[in-house]
This record gives C-alpha cells, sequence and structure tokens, in this order.
C-alpha cells in the first residue's frame, strides 16, 4: 500500500541541515571543519535600493566615451552631492553629482548603476557540528547529533537561542501575562497559540524565536513584522502541539536548539525544522525510512481529526466512503482519545521516529 | 501496422493521473485509468514514484501487466502486456519566473501579460519604458535581487507598433543591460517589439542575456498576436519540465517530450470547437493553477494563474479576495473557516473528509473561477455553446448537481450553453496523444472523455424577485411534453436524462434576453439530456447575494435544493 506524507521526527540521531545564502555569495568553511553556532560560515552581499544615472545624456557626450569623463567608476563609493563625472571646459564645464550616497556597481551606455546602501549578509552556522558538504557559492551541510523536529509552516528565517518552554500559560498560550523577562535570548515553545498581543510582548522582551502548536491565519499578516522566527507544528488554528512532539520539547528544555524556517518552493513542500543537538554517550543512528504498517504512529491533518494522533489499527484493502459519499483509500486510526476511525490516506501524515 | 494501444498520464502537482487506451473493435477507447498522489514533496522527491504506484492500480483494475523492472512494457506483447506507446503531460514543475517591459500606456503591457499568462508563469514585476527610466524604487530593486538570486527565467519586452518610433525600446534596452549585466546570471529575454527595432535592440543586448525573437505583440492597434510570444515561453517552461525530480525516467518510455498541461488542454478545447463547430470554454481547477481556454470562430486565448489553484496559493488568494467572499456560498456556519483554507494551502494533498469541507472547497472553486475570469481583464463571461470542466476537486464529486451549480455560479454563462465534466482529467492527456496518434485521441475524445452535465439556459435581464423571467415547453422526443414558467431569482432543473432530445420553447418576459441580443425575443432550440436535466438560470447577471448572513445562507441553501441536493 502507498504510505503517506512523513512528518520527520528523530528523538535521536544523526541530523543534517542545509544553511543557505540568500545570494550567492562566498563559503569560509572546508568539508570535515567543526563549527559552532556563532560561527560564521558564508558571506553574500545583499542587494539594496539602486538607480539608474544616466550620465552621458545630463552632460551630452556621446555614450561610449562616458568613461572618459567619470572620476569615479565601478565598485567605488560615492558621497551624495560628490562630483562623479566632468564634462566640458571653464566656464563651460558641465558637473555631474551623486544624486545619493552609495556604491557604483556597473556602467554601460553611458549609464550608472548605483547601490544606495549596499551591505553584506553573514550567514551563521546557528548549529554545532561537522560541515559535510559545501554548496558551492550558495551554503554548507551541517551534520550534528541530536535531536529533531519538523514544523508545519514557519516564518521569518533562522534562530538559534535555548528551548524555554513557556511555563504559566493559560491554556498553552502565549499571551502578554506568560511571558517576562526570563525568555529574554530563548526559543520560547507554547503548547498552544499566540495572541497578537502575546507576539508583541515577546518582541518587546526579545526573544529569538517562538514554536507554536498552531497559530490563527488571521496573524499571518503580522507575523513577518517581527524581528525573530515563528514556526507552528501542527497548523492554523487553535491547535496544541501533539502529545508526542511536545514531550519532546519538554525533555530537551534548557538545551540550545536551531530553528529554520526552510524557503519557500511553490509545488514542494519543503517543511521547518527544529533541531537540538546533543551527545547521548552512544553513537546517533542515521534515520531509516518510515515504515507504514499496522502500529505505526500517525497524526491526522485534516478536519475533522486536525491535530490529533493516534496508531494505525487496520490497512483496509478496499476503499471506505466519506462522509459526504465518494469513495476513499484510508486506514483505521485508534486515536489517543480511545476512539477508532477511518481516514483517507490523504489525511494523515506518518510520524516517523518509532521511539516516541 | 500503426500503434495501437496506449498508456497516457497527467503529472499533476497533487494527483498523478494515467489511462489505458486501446483497440477495441475497431476503435480507440479508454479500457482503464488509475491515478495516485504526485512524488515531488519529501520524503518521496521524486514524481516517478507516484506515476509508477498509478501505472500498478491500473495493471489491477484492466487486469494487465504494463510494467517489468519498474518500466512501461513496450511494444505490446503477444500475451497482451504492455503497450504501442505512451505519452505525458505535466503542471508539476515550477513556472518561469518572468519580469515584463512594455512600451508607454498601457496597451503593450496589457498584451504581454496576456502572453505571459497564458502558460505558466510567475510574473514578478512589469515595468513600462518610464518606469525603468525613471529608475528607483522598490520595483527595480526585486529585479535586480531576482537577477542576484539567480532565479529569473525570462524578459519579455513588449511594444511598438510596426512603422512606430523604434528610439525608446533602444533606450529600454539599453537600461536593461546595465542591470542584466550587474547579476548573476544571464537571463532569456524574449523580444516581442516592433520589428523594425528587432537589430538595433540585439546589437545593445546581445552577450549581457540569452535572446530571442518573437513576431510583435502589437503589431497595429487594436490587433494582437500572442503566438509568437507564447511559443518561445513554452519553450522555456520544457526547461523547467527538464528540472521536475524524477521525470528524466518518465520521459524515457514517452514517444514525445512531456508537455505543459495547459497546452495539451488548450489542443483539446480547440478541437472540440472546431470538429463540433462551438464556442468552446474550458475550464481547469488544479491544485497549483486554474486554467481557462476560450476557442471560439478560429480564436484561441488561454489565461492560467500559476500562483493559485485548489491548493498550493491559496493563501494568496484570501489576501486578494478576503475570506468573506468566500464564505458568502455556504449555506452554514463554519467556524475557523479562514484557518481551514489555511490549512488546505499548506497540505494542499489532504482531502475533504467532512461534508462541511467539502462545501467549503466548493465555495473555493467558485471564487477561483471568477476570480481567474476577472484575471482576464473580462467582465463576464461573453456567450459560449460549450463549458468544459476538468481538475482535481469537480472530477471527485459524486453529485453532477453539485458541479452543474459551481460552473454556475463560478462563471455565471448567459444565453444557452452545454455543461460538460472531464471525468477522469483525460482531456490534456488526449491532448498529448493527438501528437503522436490522432485518431486516437479524437475516437476517446467523442466517446470516453466528457459526462454531459446539461443543459443551461441563463436569460439576462432584471425583475422584482419572484416576477416571471420566462416561460418554456419542452417537448421530449420520445413523447410527452413538460411546460411551466420560471420567475427571477431562482434556478429550475427540468429531467431530460442521457440520450434524451427534446424540443425547447422558450418565452422570455418583456425584459429578459435569452442569448439572442433581443429581451423579449422567444426561441425554439433541439436540446441534450444529461446527468443533470435542463437547468434554467434565473437568477440573473451578475448573481446577487445579500449581504446579511442569513438571508444569504437562505438564498444559497434555496439554490442548492432547487438543483436537487
Amino acid at each position: 500500500m502507498y504510505y503517506p506524507s512523513a512528518f520527520k521526527v528523530v528523538p535521536y540521531g544523526l541530523v543534517s541541515l542545509e544553511r543557505l545564502l540568500p545570494f550567492p555569495g562566498e563559503v569560509l568553511v572546508e568539508p570535515g571543519q567543526r563549527v559552532e553556532p556563532m560561527d560564521v560560515v558564508g558571506r553574500a552581499h545583499i542587494p539594496s535600493q539602486v538607480r539608474i544615472l544616466h550620465v552621458a545624456q545630463r552632460l551630452s557626450v556621446a555614450e561610449e566615451d562616458l568613461q572618459k569623463y567619470l572620476l569615479k567608476g565601478p565598485g567605488e563609493r560615492v558621497e551624495q552631492g560628490e562630483v562623479i563625472a566632468v564634462a566640458g571646459r571653464r566656464p563651460f564645464r558641465r558637473l555631474y553629482r551623486a544624486p545619493a550616497e552609495g556604491r557604483i556597481v556597473n556602467e554601460a551606455y553611458g549609464r550608472l548603476l548605483l547601490e544606495l546602501s549596499p551591505s553584506t549578509y553573514e550567514l551563521r552556522a546557528y548549529l554545532k557540528g561537522v560541515i559535510t558538504q559545501v554548496i558551492s557559492s550558495r551554503g554548507v551541510v551541517i551534520e550534528t547529533s541530536g535531536a529533531m523536529m519538523e514544523g508545519a509552516w514557519a516564518i521569518g528565517g533562522d534562530a538559534f537561542g535555548v528551548l524555554k518552554i513557556l511555563g504559566q500559560a493559560p491554556g498553552g498560550r502565549l499571551v502578554p501575562e506568560a511571558i517576562d523577562m526570563g525568555y529574554h535570548g530563548a526559543i520560547v515553545v507554547a503548547e498552544s497559540w499566540a495572541t497578537k498581543e502575546g507576539l508583541g510582548k515577546a518582541e518587546e522582551i526579545g526573544v529569538r524565536g517562538v514554536i507554536l502548536g498552531s497559530l490563527p491565519s488571521s496573524l499571518v499578516g503580522f507575523v513577518p513584522s517581527l524581528s525573530f522566527p515563528v514556526m507552528i507544528m501542527e497548523g492554523f488554528g487553535e491547535i496544541p502541539i501533539s502529545r508526542p512532539l511536545f514531550s519532546l520539547f519538554r525533555q530537551h528544555a534548557g538545551r540550545e536548539a536551531c530553528m529554520a524556517s526552510g524557503i519557500p518552493h511553490r509545488l514542494r513542500l519543503l517543511r521547518p525544522q527544529v533541531i537540538i543537538p546533543f551527545l547521548r554517550g552512544e553513537e546517533a543512528p542515521r534515520g531509516e525510512g518510515p515504515t507504514f504498517k499496522e502500529g505505526a504512529l500517525v497524526r491526522l491533518v485534516r478536519e475533522p481529526y486536525l491535530g490529533k494522533v493516534g496508531y494505525v489499527a487496520s490497512l483496509p484493502p478496499q476503499k471506505r466512503k466519506v462522509e459526504w459519499g465518494v469513495e476513499v483509500e484510508g486506514v483505521e486510526v485508534d486515536l489517543e482519545e480511545g476512539e477508532r476511525v477511518f481516514v483517507p490516506l490523504a489525511n494523515l501524515e506518518l510520524l516517523e521516529g518509532s521511539s516516541l | 501496422m500503426g500503434l495501437e494501444s496506449f498508456v497516457t498520464a497527467d503529472l499533476g502537482s497533487i494527483t498523478t493521473r494515467v489511462t489505458l487506451i486501446d483497440q477495441v473493435a475497431g476503435e480507440y477507447r479508454l479500457v482503464a485509468h488509475g491515478s495516485a498522489p504526485t512524488t515531488l514533496s519529501p520524503p518521496w522527491e521524486d514524481i516517478s514514484l507516484g506515476f509508477l504506484e498509478a501505472i500498478g492500480k491500473m495493471e489491477t483494475v484492466a487486469q494487465r501487466r504494463l510494467l517489468a523492472q519498474g518500466r512501461l512494457i513496450t511494444p505490446e506483447g503477444g500475451d497482451g502486456s504492455g503497450i504501442d506507446g505512451f505519452v505525458a503531460t505535466t503542471s508539476a514543475m515550477e513556472p518561469l519566473r518572468l519580469v515584463v517591459a512594455g512600451m508607454m500606456g498601457p496597451w503593450s503591457l496589457r498584451s504581454a501579460l496576456r502572453a505571459a499568462h497564458s502558460t505558466y508563469t510567475l510574473v514578478e514585476g512589469a515595468f513600462t519604458v518610464d518606469e525603468l527610466r525613471l529608475s528607483s524604487g522598490e520595483g527595480l530593486l526585486d529585479f535586480l535581487r531576482l537577477l542576484k538570486e539567480g532565479s529569473l527565467d525570462a524578459i519579455l519586452i513588449s511594444g511598438g507598433a510596426e512603422g512606430g518610433p523604434t528610439l525608446p525600446l533602444v533606450e529600454m534596452a539599453k537600461d536593461l543591460a546595465l542591470l542584466c549585466a550587474s547579476g548573476e546570471m544571464r537571463p532569456h529575454l524574449i523580444f516581442a517589439g516592433n520589428e523594425e527595432a528587432r537589430a538595433l535592440v540585439a546589437e545593445v543586448l546581445e552577450g549581457v542575456v540569452d535572446l530571442e525573437m518573437a513576431s510583435n505583440l502589437l503589431p497595429r492597434l487594436g490587433e494582437e498576436s500572442l503566438a509568437g510570444a507564447q511559443e518561445l515561453l513554452e519553450k522555456l517552461i520544457g526547461g523547467k519540465i527538464a528540472l521536475i525530480p524524477g521525470i528524466g525516467s518518465v520521459e524515457r518510455c514517452s514517444l514525445a517530450p512531456i508537455q505543459p498541461t495547459a497546452r495539451a488542454l488548450g489542443w483539446a478545447i480547440r478541437y472540440l470547437a472546431q470538429e463540433y463547430q462551438l464556442k468552446v470554454l474550458g475550464v481547469d481547477i488544479g491544485g497549483g493553477s486554474v486554467g481557462l481556454f476560450s476557442a471560439r470562430d478560429d480564436r484561441y486565448f488561454s489565461a492560467l494563474t500559476s500562483d493559485v489553484g485548489l491548493g498550493y496559493g491559496l493563501d494568496r488568494l484570501l489576501a486578494e479576495i478576503g475570506v468573506e467572499q468566500i464564505l458568502r456560498w455556504l449555506p452554514f456556519d463554519l467556524e475557523g473557516a479562514r484557518d481551514r483554507i489555511f490549512n488546505k494551502a499548506f497540505r494542499p494533498r489532504t482531502f475533504p473528509q467532512s461534508r462541511e469541507d467539502l462545501f467549503l472547497e466548493q465555495a473555493v472553486a467558485r471564487e477561483l473561477m471568477a476570480w481567474a475570469l476577472e484575471r482576464t481583464g473580462e467582465r463576464a463571461l461573453a456567450p459560449v455553446d460549450l463549458i468544459v470542466a476538468t481538475g482535481g476537486l469537480l472530477s471527485h464529486l459524486s453529485d453532477p448537481r453539485q458541479v452543474a451549480l459551481i460552473l454556475l455560479d463560478g462563471l455565471q454563462p448567459t444565453g444557452i450553453s452545454s455543461l460538460a465534466l472531464d471525468e477522469f482529467s483525460l482531456l490534456p492527456q488526449l491532448g498529448a496523444l493527438a501528437m503522436a496518434e490522432p485518431l486516437a485521441a479524437a475516437q476517446v475524445l467523442a466517446r470516453d472523455t466528457l459526462l454531459n452535465l446539461g443543459t443551461v439556459i441563463a436569460p439576462l435581464g432584471v425583475a422584482k424577485e419572484g416576477e416571471i423571467a420566462l416561460r418554456f415547453k419542452m417537448v421530449y422526443s420520445e413523447g410527452g411534453a413538460i411546460e411551466g414558467e420560471v420567475s427571477y431569482g431562482s434556478l429550475e432543473v427540468i429531467p431530460l436524462p442521457f440520450g434524451q432530445r427534446a424540443t425547447l420553447e422558450l418565452r422570455p418576459t418583456q425584459s429578459f434576453d435569452v442569448g439572442l441580443g433581443r429581451k423579449g425575443r422567444g426561441a425554439t432550440t433541439e436540446v441534450e439530456g444529461g446527468a443533470v436535466g435542463l437547468i434554467i438560470d434565473a437568477r440573473g447577471r451578475p448573481l446577487f447575494l445579500p449581504r446579511e448572513r442569513a438571508t444569504q445562507q437562505e438564498k444559497v441553501q434555496k439554490w442548492m435544493w432547487e438543483v436537487g441536493f
């Protein structure tokens, strides 16, 4: 039988993380090199506002002759008002002044391309581990031993910090009264969902990241304005983190963790990840492929069972009817609450990681 | 001896569908079909796995061996195993990321956008010459970011009627050359403007971009010619198809390169229009895109939204139209509807298990159609003879009345039209098959592809709710007649089963036009039976739904009851 989507959870094993520059740049490490979370592993130039300066036209000189009149060329910085090209002789000299401070990027056809506030992006490892692969001019793959959980959705980039479970949260929610300065610099895990005010307070306090069970979709437009990444483990709405995942978070509270939001892709669902590096004293096993069989742990990802977890009770060979009449392939699942339900294959995810 | 048996496939963004076609009593017929989830996301990341799974299911249904060592058996063996040929289409590739530039004024940019949206593209930016020369702002930065990221596939330049000035185009080319030379990659550039400017533009851009020349999109004012640019865009999409993980092992068995689904579907819609001399509209609600395909009087037009489908990109649809626009189609309150739509967007392969979730997806499908139509710049759908629906949700529906009502609500056709459903999402597969064996495609299209839902009469006009909009008399060819009147604001379904024909006499009241261009003018027409029957949609155009939620729900429920579910 065809197995459903697998949702990766590694309680302990070898896990790897791809760290990529937002733009092609320079990779500063070698395969085999050990890295610490705050090590810079790559660097890239970030494009900023640009202006096309039609200098030759303004000076009334031929486009192909512009270089003869330039005082500053590609690669050089200029100040606002600085003369960057001169044509003609006194008293009929014509000057071209830089309209803004910046760096000249390129010159062609009598034009200059001026970049207004060039900056450099530094890619940090965010993970203690070993570089296993260098992706030419784009980034690295870092491998470590520890725990890994895939999230359902995330936004806001990557983060590194100490994992702290929100202690006094009413109903497990991230609300203003649940969070205080003790969470400054931490990756905060709230069992359930967050309010806008709660996230605002987290911003004031200066958290490095927030992990939630879910998020009301009405806050999706607000979240990108925060300075830290937000990851949800289950889906949109008001759903708590499923039992096996939350117990893993609890187990590792106080350890350093890395949140990676992943790169959005139109037709391939690349999930965000939380990685918690640690050593258990034994050699970390490599993950095996998922096994979809009776007894497998699954979580349900669509109404009316969204957010519930259970075990596969049977794999019926025949299609079955859903509530509105169509026949689909599915399985019977024993929910942790005790109920046995039929679920279309498309609506469940295999929780990869059997020791949960 | 020609090719006798085929497997065709459509590798969609969510579902992979396969079909077995073979000769039965001297004619090509659909023998079996199968489907499986497309395996593009982790943990699979190989599209061929879902393809083989779908073929495996079809083997079971057809009781015929089609695979050996993970490959299709070709040619067909003496023991009946295997097939003679295989063709496929796909919509699972990443769309082309495009920047469009045009001359001053809206016309040239509009034509470039129409060419771009005829296939799988994401238009990341659109400039006119003026905007580029003002040369600052976010748009320019986005353009440069795309170049730096290496994720801009192509630039499409339109503009300049034949015989018009060439200088503005050359100046624009110089600005582009400056920008492109600053990027990390060499994008494709399709120049589809004034032909006199070609050599001058080429001189500037040669060496900075991969330049291709297409025929002028707007050779004369009011005359649009999209085909040249479309062809070059589709050629570039071929490159995107080649990047789909695992596509190579599927294509290895194929008689022809794997085609974009929209292109093949467009062929099928054009074929229907030409063969039966009809004005045809095709609507495809896919998991990652929505397509409208119009063929009438030798004119063909397609419009695709490649960033939104009934799954991927629904968050963008919500951002544009708001959740209330979708909820107005539900006959009940639904808590957390917005969250449910978001969850579908990020888990697009999930399936509506509950009735309320199904109604929500149907509501989304209505708005997707309306939105796709609006994006073509048309205020309303021009009258058509035949509307053909295809795509995941619609073909899953077990009740054809639901499909008919979704089409009526989403597209709001006027006049007299037939409705048909591509039950197995076969049309694009036949479009691809037509390139290899046109006779097979034509025969299967004629016999096994479309489920006739029935005929819809939608008079145009306004009256008070409850006033008579039209009277009708239907005389069945097998004897018997039925007559009645339909009031404004209501839907009426008159039984006319499959295979039956009838003569329909329509007598609209003085305020209504049944598509004859004059109010009150009556008509007599032949109609054919279908899964739903004859539908008289006298709800008016555009459809009006009250703002108040309870009355809105009552009205939507009434329409559902009137159609029969």
